[in-house]
């Protein structure tokens, strides 16, 4: 029994993960990615400047994933459209990899 | 008008317009001294202090004619004092009035004050009002006190003379215009102060000490 | 006779009157005295320079460190690290005293982060001037750099993609470091504002007067750096002098003098009066005031009318975690009230300064210093009192915290915090960062922690309101809750009585009153047999 259990929650544990990564982005470079996310978005979301202070721990996975996807929405749009999809698939790789929910957040006193 | 009354010039145009003046400026100064002192609020701290200082320098400046006319003229002599018929006054108004008895000290041209207001007068004119001055003035000027090499004082001791003093002459306000209504009739005197003509009783005389 | 005389007073007082109108309107018409003065004296716009630096050769080559950069500014201004090196912002030393006592790198402390540790601790040096905290020298461009940039990251990214191969990511790098190091200019409110805005931790934590809301601010926050008004930089009135910029409160005061442009064209034009003048107002008796308030207090009514300031710290609530992790509670203003690794917090907006006493010095503890835990130990303090010379009145940010003390040695002590150094931030051992940091200073530490409500002082001298804002006199002159109510020994017209007279005076008004009504009624009840008669 406790057998058929385990074999069941190892199954659906393969499953979720199948379906995690399916849906998951194709990983960009990271390092990069800190360089243009420092560059293009720290220059204005910091304390003391326009926009909301950001950094990899500001949001979880899931809102970085869905900021990506509609970033059309947002105020500073026509700055998204200045970068290449390269360029915005790495800023979310390395703000993914670093989110507050991620195994390893960026650590910001 | 009463059969035995006549009519004597009593008040001088500069005595008339000196009293009214003078009754205007204690108005301002009590209304506006009382708000800086925090006891209402009615025209806000600052406008009440430029209008108590602007007043209270008018005062000054007018109170210096005065004292010129009074020399000048020989009006001083009206505000010497005396204890003769002083009991009697206190006893007039005191009981006689209310039983209709004529006024003892009856007004006349030499002497327009009987002995309690000669005293009450000179009292007001040679020691409150100059000290409320001096006090008013030496408050105005708090800045200057060490250029001045007056130090010693204190804003405490200047400001408590000038209030006590600033009730005092409250206090006169309230009797003194109770007085007005003393008269044989009630608006008698005020009318006098306004005209210049008091009524006197025909029969009064004038008595040495009063026509010196 | 009479009459002429009648006449001679009317006149007179008539021309008093018309006087005392007319002095008034035309001082109404005649601008403030320093004003042109201080036009002159300032630079009112960004042509004061006769250099382009994207011209300069020097400036012309790759740098790859942020040394390289100092020596091509140094190439030119050869004294510039000289000057420098003895300022306060460089040593962050007291200039006024020997010796290592007083000063950031001191054994000064405060009650927010306590202490650098004398500049061991890396995050309190991040605001050092230099290209990393205290080491590599001077980084000219923290205050003249005209671009934001993070350099040590931006070298760091450098260096990777150069090794990684990266050319195109490298000459894009490199033509933002070019483009920066030729961006010169004299400092701006950012270049001030990257570390005075943001003292003791965060943005407005430290001064009520002094946040990132005057990097842009309205006139009716800030009426000399308005950007709808003055306009003002902070170089205005933080005039230079070999690069030691003046107005800095320590045990000296920022200006020993008081003198205006009126009367030394090159004093320094750091004080209100430097411009105003001890007389600016139209009215007389509000100038009277000016040798006993300072002008802040009247018009500066509020302190944090933009951007709330932290109050209150407490630190003996730090280290609390949720499933095993620091984390951060956010309350009003969206400011934390709550930080694993700093404690509870409370956060006020348009605060109502405390008055106190000063003739421009603060004195302030040591790590060195004895205290006496039994009481609330004031870190800091204005120095002064009434009848001093320079002394004023002046409004303050009272800073409260409940920060570690030793409880053998009765000394204020200096916890070691940064991450990037194992301290408590990490750690959350106070034991442990309380004894790396008491050696760090070279201080005994007896390993007994304990707690001290503290108080840490800040005179408010920013955020000056337009005039219309100033304060009205009843926020003093009043008779109760005025804002000098703390302030003894001296009688103010309006909050001061002397109650027995004022009973007493009362009294016999009121007695008076009752008399003359008595007597009135005895009157209208005695006339009836009058009128018989």
């Amino acid at each position: 029994m406790l057998k058929k259990l385990t074999c069941l929650f190892l199954a659906a544990g393969f499953v979720f993960v199948l379906i995690g990564t399916a849906t998951a982005f194709e990983q960009g470079n990271e390092r990069k990615g800190k360089y243009m996310f420092r560059k293009n978005c720290r220059s204005c979301h910091q304390e003391g400047k326009s926009a909301e202070p950001l950094n990899p721990v500001s949001k979880t996975q899931a809102q970085w994933e869905r900021a990506f996807e509609r970033y059309e929405r947002l105020e500073c749009a026509d700055e998204w459209e200045g970068l290449s999809e390269t360029d915005r698939t790495d800023i979310l790789t390395y703000l993914y990899n670093h989110a507050y929910d991620s195994p390893s957040p960026a650590t910001c006193e | 008008m009463n059969e035995q009354m006549k009519k004597i010039y009593l008040y001088t145009r500069y005595e008339r317009f000196w009293h009214w003046l003078q009754m205007a400026l204690i108005a301002v100064l009590l209304a506006t001294g009382l708000e800086v002192h925090g006891v209402f609020s009615l025209i806000g701290f600052e406008r009440a202090v430029d209008v108590h200082d602007f007043v209270g320098l008018t005062w000054l400046i007018a109170f210096f004619f005065f004292t010129f006319w009074l020399f000048t003229t020989g009006e001083w002599k009206q505000y010497i004092p005396t204890t003769r018929k002083m009991l009697i006054v206190i006893r007039y108004y005191s009981y006689g009035i209310f039983r209709g008895e004529p006024h003892p000290v009856p007004k006349s041209k030499k002497a327009k004050h009987n002995p309690l207001q000669r005293l009450t007068y000179l009292s007001l004119a040679a020691v409150m009002l100059p000290i409320q001055m001096i006090t008013g003035l030496l408050y105005w000027s708090y800045n200057s006190w060490g250029a001045w090499g007056l130090d010693f004082l204190t804003m405490g001791a200047v400001a408590f003379i000038h209030t006590a003093m600033g009730f005092g002459i409250l206090i006169f306000v309230i009797i003194h215009v109770y007085m007005t209504t003393t008269g044989h009739t009630v608006f008698a005197h005020i009318k006098a102060m306004i005209t210049g003509w008091e009524d006197v009783e025909k029969s009064a005389t004038v008595e040495e000490w009063e026509a010196r | 006779m009479q009459t002429r005389l009648h006449l001679i007073c009317v006149i007179t007082l008539a021309a008093c009157l018309a006087f005392s109108w007319q002095t008034q309107a035309a001082e109404e018409s005649s601008p403030a005295p320093g004003r042109a003065m201080a036009r002159q004296a300032g630079i009112m716009s960004g042509d004061w320079t006769t250099a382009d630096h994207s011209e300069m050769e020097k400036l012309q080559q790759t740098f790859e460190s942020g040394p390289e950069i100092t020596e091509a500014c140094l190439s030119c201004h050869s004294k510039a690290d000289d000057q420098l090196s003895h300022t306060i912002h460089w040593k962050w030393l007291s200039p006024y005293e020997d010796g290592d006592l007083i000063g950031k790198a001191g054994y000064s402390v405060n009650n927010f982060c306590i202490s650098t540790n004398k500049m061991e601790d890396q995050k309190c040096s991040s605001c050092h001037i230099g290209w990393n905290g205290k080491e590599d020298g001077i980084n000219c461009l923290r205050c003249h750099g005209g671009a934001d940039m993070d350099w040590q990251a931006q070298f760091k990214d450098y260096q990777f993609f150069k090794e990684m191969g990266e050319t195109e990511l490298v000459e894009e790098i490199q033509a933002d470091i070019k483009k920066a190091v030729t961006d010169i200019t004299r400092p701006t409110r950012q270049n001030c504002g990257s570390c005075h805005f943001n003292g003791g931790g965060g943005e407005a934590v430290k001064h009520g007067d002094l946040d990132a809301s005057l990097i842009k601010p309205k006139r009716s926050l800030d009426v000399h750096m308005g950007i709808d008004g003055q306009d003002f930089s902070c170089t205005r009135c933080h005039t230079t002098q070999e690069h030691q910029v003046s107005g800095r409160v320590y045990s000296t005061p920022a200006v020993s003098e008081r003198k205006s442009l009126v009367e030394d064209d090159l004093a320094p034009k750091i004080s209100c009066e430097s411009c105003h003048t001890a007389t600016p107002h139209k009215d007389g008796k509000i100038n009277d005031h000016t040798d006993m308030v300072a002008c802040q207090s009247c018009h500066i009514p509020e302190f944090a009318r933009a951007h709330a300031t932290e109050m209150t710290w407490d630190w003996s609530e730090a280290g609390k975690l949720k499933d095993g992790e620091p984390y951060i509670e956010k309350g009003k203003y969206d400011r934390p009230v709550y930080k694993s690794i700093k404690g509870t917090f409370t956060w006020e907006k348009d605060v109502v300064p405390k008055y106190y006493w000063y003739n421009g010095s603060v004195a302030a503890l040591t790590a060195k210093d004895v205290i006496d835990p039994s009481k609330t130990v004031r870190v800091s303090h204005p120095v002064g009192e009434r009848g001093e010379d320079q002394s004023r009145i002046f409004p303050f940010k009272v800073h409260w915290a409940n920060q570690p003390y030793d409880k053998v040695n009765n000394t204020l002590v200096t916890p070691l915090l940064s991450k990037a150094n194992d301290g408590y931030w990490k750690t959350f051992d106070w034991q442990d960062s309380l004894s790396r940091g008491m050696e760090i200073m070279d201080l005994p530490w007896s390993g007994e922690l304990g707690f001290v409500e503290t108080t840490y002082v800040f005179p408010t001298t920013h955020m000056v309101a337009p005039k219309e804002q100033a304060l009205d006199c009843r926020a003093c002159h009043q008779l109760e809750d005025g804002r000098l109510e703390n302030l003894a020994g001296f009688y103010m017209p309006g909050r001061d009585h002397f109650p027995m007279l004022d009973y007493g005076a009362w009294g016999l008004a009121i007695a008076a009153l009752a008399a003359v009504l008595l007597h009135a009624i005895g009157r209208i009840m005695a006339s009836p047999g009058k009128r018989e008669e």
